[in-house]
């Protein structure tokens, strides 16, 4: 699937560009130097923005991954979805090391941009992972459960039309 | 047996509330669901949390974020719920803050 190994060579390719960041602020006084200071928050704000499209580019090829699995018999997707799920493991991954490296930058006095939405990114893709959603144990979900069960009781329900939905 | 499947108001409501692609998306599933009920992109599963309800309830995936969940008994399938995970994670979190 092209939209898979696209997001698949991206995700790599952000994996090399934070590994050539880190060291550059793991050592030495990066933030003594304005001129080196101003190219670093600016390679920050790159690879957090280009993490995020990463998201939102695996979000839409998820959809397209359902799609084929329904309306293609042959469309291979165990195989696929394994990939898809190797994907979006190694996304959180790289987006807990920007966390944390957008943590160091802030400690200096310098908070990138997408910090808040970086943060909801990496909370966004445990949603999707985790064994079980997060959701169903939440007083809202209960609320919203409950109103359709009601709705049963009392036999506030429709039938699927023939050309269901 | 046939199998029978309805949504309760409260569905069909979450149901016109989603994307027009997502809505798109469900009728899709919807339609393999019919000729398939366990067919392997649904990744069927009875939710721990709602185990106490009876009858059961199973988790159908239309995409990892959209997921949809059905009580079933026998052939019965009535869909109780549909909507995007993330988002109402999101908002929980919102209104506990």
């Amino acid at each position: 699937m092209l939209l898979l190994d696209y997001s698949a060579k991206k995700e790599q390719m952000l994996q090399e560009y934070y590994a050539q960041l880190e060291p550059q602020i793991e050592t030495g006084e990066p933030w003594s130097d304005a001129h080196t200071w101003t190219i670093l928050t600016g390679e920050v704000e790159i690879l957090i923005r280009d993490t995020l499209q990463l998201y939102h580019d695996l979000i839409r090829a998820d959809e397209f991954h359902h799609y084929c699995a329904t309306t293609q018999s042959q469309y291979p997707y165990a195989q696929q979805d394994v990939q898809f799920d190797a994907l979006f493991h190694k996304l959180h991954t790289l987006v807990e090391k920007e966390i944390a490296l957008a943590a160091q930058f802030a400690q200096h006095g310098y908070s990138p941009k997408s910090y808040e939405d970086l943060v909801e990114c990496c909370r966004a893709v445990e949603v999707l992972l985790a064994d079980e959603s997060p959701i169903y144990t939440s007083e809202a979900f209960q609320t919203v459960l409950q109103h359709s069960l009601d709705d049963i009781k009392a036999g506030r329900v429709v039938e699927m039309p023939p050309e269901p939905l | 047996m046939a199998l029978r499947s309805v949504g309760t108001a409260t569905f069909w409501q979450q149901y016109r509330a989603l994307p027009e692609p997502i809505r798109r998306l469900a009728r899709t599933t919807y339609r393999q669901f019919l000729q398939d009920p366990w067919h392997a992109s649904f990744h069927r599963k009875k939710p721990s949390a709602l185990e106490r309800l009876h009858p059961p309830i199973y988790e159908f995936r239309i995409t990892r974020q959209y997921r949809a969940l059905c009580q079933v008994e026998g052939e019965e399938y009535c869909w109780i719920f549909i909507g995007d995970h993330v988002a109402f994670d999101r908002e929980v979190r919102r209104l506990a803050r």
